[in-house]
């Protein structure tokens, strides 16, 4: 669905993205994770279209997104973190009434379902509303529109607690089987239980493009009393210490996301080489 | 034709959601400019015994008409090229000539049409009612005194230099549309008068005892004569360059950008 290769992007003189490829398939939730400024939110740009690779391709659904084409368009949406927009003064039903016509699989049963679900008042003006509530509407019309590419920049951002808990359920529940999902974040636990596989960018470059399977049979997460030597990263937890290893047939384990994107910081080239 | 480049159906969804988005705007628009003569008539009642004058009208209905037709951009579209605001309209599923047409049809003929129709229909309504006070109509006036080729021409390039500009700047808009103006003004007479001068040089003007008659206007646009002074050639092909070519070079370059710009 989405092929990357060999891509570098600039701002100017600044290298954003340095030669980084990839590969992104359909029915999957990708959760592209990086520190800040790593390149998460250029990247999803270059994929949506809204920004031009500096070197190397960039390829959806087989065609070069930069060309914004209607077909192209209609099969994708991208959700930006800030929602200037979508803050207009009319409500997100008015939104979704004068936008939905150009989303032919656009559902407006499932729009209301969600709607209501996030309980967000569908006939407030979205210029009324707090962050987290027109972040919700704008999440509800996204996945409504059924859209085979769905590129959300940190959705989690503005969201309280239960909503949180409530967006990763309806992403589950609502994101059709057959629609990729490019998640990109830095609050790695509000994703937990949700995004398989990972992809850690840093410095320009993918460190991890991987599936939790293949991270658990490649590294092992544990808790121990003491720091064992041949641990990659620990992190003191009540109880103990969350010790990221290599998995030496030391069998499966739940992989946690912020310990390994810690230990990915601390030993990007071994677990680089580890899960490619 | 290909269905990626352009479909009658989308830029009739494009123009729905147009009018849709934008109908406060125009509701409150439509409003303001019916209640224009209403509101002149009261005051001129009020401050004498005569209505307001067909001149005065008629003025005030050529300036509104050239205002809002040539920053009409800014009024409907001033957020496309935001890097934020922007992307509801970069990221609809349309193509950028079908975006392109229906923004410059927005501009051309929604925008003077919304004047033709409000506060020409509001002064003919006056002049209905009350056409003791209220004489004649501004819309018969404007189209037989003041409506002129070279006046639309000049109107339609002026539109055609906000609408670039409204794609070209991303902020301070107004500001720097404005200050772009007068820098082109200046350039183009500071060439107008280095051809005066090289004219001046070569003796051009030496048997003319200092009267030319150009009178290009009673000519067509393309209209040359072999026998015509090179003055008269210059200004036929100023004003080409005025009214053909700069329009031409702005509605390209605008398309140009919108195929193109980066958010």
């Amino acid at each position: 669905m989405i092929k990357i290769d060999n891509l570098s992007f600039k701002y100017g003189k600044k290298e954003v993205l340095n030669d980084i490829s990839m590969k992104l398939e359909a029915g999957k939730i990708y959760g592209l994770l990086g520190e800040n400024g790593v390149g998460k939110t250029t990247l999803l740009k270059i994929i949506s279209g809204l920004q031009k690779p500096w070197k190397g391709s960039c390829s959806v659904f087989g065609e070069d997104p930069f060309k914004r084409t209607p077909s192209f368009l209609s099969r994708i949406f991208y959700l930006p973190e800030e929602l200037e927009f979508i803050q207009n003064d009319y409500s997100i039903r008015y939104f979704a009434k004068i936008n939905a016509p150009f989303y032919p699989k656009f559902d407006k049963e499932k729009f209301e379902t969600i709607l209501k679900e996030f309980e967000v008042e569908g006939d407030k003006k979205l210029n009324k509303l707090s962050y987290g509530q027109v972040k919700k509407a704008a999440l509800s019309f996204a996945i409504a529109t059924n859209a085979e590419l769905l590129l959300l920049d940190e959705p989690s951002n503005g969201l309280d607690i239960p909503s949180k808990t409530l967006f990763r359920r309806i992403i589950v529940q609502y994101v059709s089987d057959n629609t990729c999902t490019l998640i990109s974040t830095h609050q790695v636990r509000d994703l937990e239980n949700l995004i398989d596989p990972i992809i850690i960018l840093d410095n320009k470059a993918v460190l991890i493009n991987a599936s939790l399977e293949k991270i658990s049979e490649k590294l092992y997460f544990g808790l121990y009393s003491s720091v064992p030597a041949n641990a990659l990263y620990s992190e003191p937890t009540p109880g103990g210490y969350l010790c990221v290893m290599q998995n030496e047939e030391m069998g499966e384990s739940k992989v946690n996301i912020e310990a390994l994107f810690n230990a990915t910081m601390h030993h990007k080239t071994l677990i680089r080489e580890l899960l490619a | 034709m290909n269905n990626n480049i352009f479909q009658f159906s989308r830029v009739g969804k494009l123009f729905r959601r147009t009018f849709q988005q934008n109908s406060k705007t125009f509701l409150n628009n439509a409003l303001v400019l019916a209640g224009l003569p209403v509101l002149f008539l009261l005051i001129a009642r009020l401050a004498s015994d005569e209505g307001p004058s067909l001149l005065f009208r008629a003025n005030l209905f050529t300036f509104l008409i050239v205002f809002l037709f040539i920053f009409s951009p800014f009024i409907y579209y001033y957020s496309y090229n935001h890097s934020k605001k922007g992307l509801s309209e970069v990221m609809l599923p349309a193509s950028v000539l079908e975006k392109f047409i229906v923004q410059q049809m927005v501009c051309m003929i929604f925008a003077p049409l919304m004047i033709l129709v409000f506060y020409g229909g509001s002064d003919a309504l006056m002049t209905l009612l009350f056409p003791m006070y209220h004489e004649g109509y501004v819309i018969t006036h404007f189209f037989n005194n003041i409506l002129s080729t070279e006046g639309l021409l000049l109107t339609f390039l002026s539109m055609q230099a906000v609408f670039f500009a409204n794609l070209f700047f991303i902020r301070r808009k107004i500001l720097k549309t404005i200050a772009s103006f007068l820098v082109i003004n200046l350039l183009i007479g500071i060439v107008v008068l280095i051809v005066f001068k090289v004219m001046e040089s070569c003796g051009y003007f030496n048997e003319l005892a200092g009267h030319v008659d150009i009178r290009v206007k009673d000519r067509g646009l393309f209209e040359f004569y072999a026998g015509d002074h090179p003055l008269v050639t210059f200004s036929m092909i100023l004003e080409i360059f005025m009214e053909i070519i700069l329009p031409i070079l702005f509605i390209i370059g605008s398309y140009r950008i919108m195929k193109t710009n980066r958010y």
